[in-house]
């Protein structure tokens, strides 16, 4: 009777060690998932700032430096009044913008990579929509690969234009240029050319010219009589528009966080 | 008479001892069982997923705040109305936007001292192209 006891004491006791050993691993598993969950929070900290520096760049474009990009099932466009009037401004605000980011957080922005040709490159397609120089009288589209059909583009001019002021040049199905102009009063349409120009009513004064040139994968749109509204749109993009961005080029946002051990180079983010 | 009574000593009288030794031991182990149990109860009150689930809140709102042009407007009664709409139950939110050129602090006058560990930041544009900070705070109430 009295060696029951004895066994009751060491099962117990085994009991218990095994019940201590379960808080000992709990305990170990706890402190570890505090651990990664401390450091997810700081990431997503990061993250949301990063974030938040991205629209700071996106407004400045869209606001002060009057580019706005829309996107719409397999379509995108880009819209703008050349030559761009907001260029100073856009570059003053630019640099404010960067020096400020800078100077509150460990990011470098590096806006020389797009500030003179504000290029806007529609991802995964490739095909970036930019400038000689931005403020300037053009704005160019390129591409790599002929992933989409073709380009729709319209012209405000300040003239008045009617049916005859669109002559025209050349012919291209693929990619294909269609060219809408408004002016004062009057508009004219041509579809599938490669060289358009824009005149007034006299066919005396070159408001615009557009040229696709399949050779270099280019279209140039040139003001001849700024200001010039523009609205490129290219058409047939064979990628869903969820799958679709536009962005500024590689390495323009980067930030080396070693306590976090992070070092990222990217993109801002457009659309 | 003195058999008997070293032999009820035996039987009853070194059984207390041991009954107290065992029920001490008892108390012992049922005691560190509690303190155990409760220390795990209080770790998992300040567990970091609330906090971070409260994070998430603030940085949503304020993120929404920004992409309705809200925060750029720099209205301070549509910014309260705004987070009076999004703002959980249960949940308080205290923010402080700093622009170049002028600053808000919500928590001024509201006797609010302490500030709650979680929250974010994010920069932005106001209406007039300031350059501007907003950072939060949130808590449960």
């Amino acid at each position: 009777m009295d060696k029951v006891g004895v066994f009751y004491t060491i099962g117990f006791f085994l009991v218990l060690i095994v019940f201590f050993s379960f808080v000992a691993v709990v305990n170990r598993d706890f402190a570890s998932v505090t651990d990664r969950l401390e450091s997810d929070f700081g990431y997503e900290k990061i993250r949301n700032i990063e974030k938040s520096i991205q629209k700071g760049v996106k407004d400045i474009i869209n606001l002060i430096g009057g580019v706005s990009v829309n996107t719409f099932e397999n379509k995108t466009t880009f819209i703008e009044t050349l030559a761009n009037s907001s260029e100073p401004e856009f570059f003053r605000n630019l640099t404010s913008y960067k020096n400020y980011v800078e100077s509150n957080y460990p990011f470098f922005l590096e806006i020389s990579k797009f500030n003179q040709t504000l290029p806007l490159t529609i991802m995964p397609h490739n095909i970036t929509y930019l400038h000689n120089r931005f403020g300037g009288a053009d704005a160019n589209v390129t591409w790599q690969q002929l992933n989409f059909r073709g380009f729709r583009v319209q012209i405000s001019v300040n003239a008045p234009i009617n049916e005859n002021s669109c002559p025209n040049s050349g012919t291209s199905s693929s990619p294909y240029l269609n060219v809408e102009a408004f002016g004062t009063s009057g508009s004219c349409a041509v579809n599938g050319k490669t060289h358009v120009e824009i005149r007034d009513t006299l066919q005396s004064t070159l408001q615009a010219t557009i040229d696709l040139v399949t050779a270099s994968k280019t279209l140039v749109i040139f003001a001849n009589e700024p200001p010039v509204g523009i609205s490129v749109t290219v058409e047939g993009l064979d990628i869903t528009r969820d799958r679709r961005t536009v962005v500024l080029p590689e390495n323009v946002l980067n930030y080396n966080l070693t306590d976090f051990n992070i070092v990222k180079n990217g993109t801002i983010r457009i659309l | 008479m003195e058999a008997n009574g070293l032999l009820l000593n035996f039987r009853s009288g070194n059984k207390g001892f041991i009954f107290l030794l065992d029920s001490m031991i008892a108390l012992f182990i049922t005691t560190l069982i509690l303190v155990t149990a409760v220390f795990f109860l209080s770790r998992s009150e300040e567990s970091p997923i609330e906090d971070m689930q409260a994070s998430r809140f603030a940085n949503d709102i304020f993120a929404v705040l920004d992409y309705r042009g809200i925060l750029r407007k720099f209205d301070i009664n549509e910014i309260r109305n705004e987070l009076n709409n999004l703002v959980p139950d249960g949940y308080r939110i205290e923010y402080k936007i700093e622009c170049e050129n002028r600053v808000f602090d919500s928590r001024a006058g509201s006797g609010i001292v302490e500030e709650a560990t979680f929250g974010g930041e994010r920069i932005f544009i106001d209406k007039d192209y300031n350059n501007c900070i907003v950072r939060y705070w949130i808590w449960t109430r």
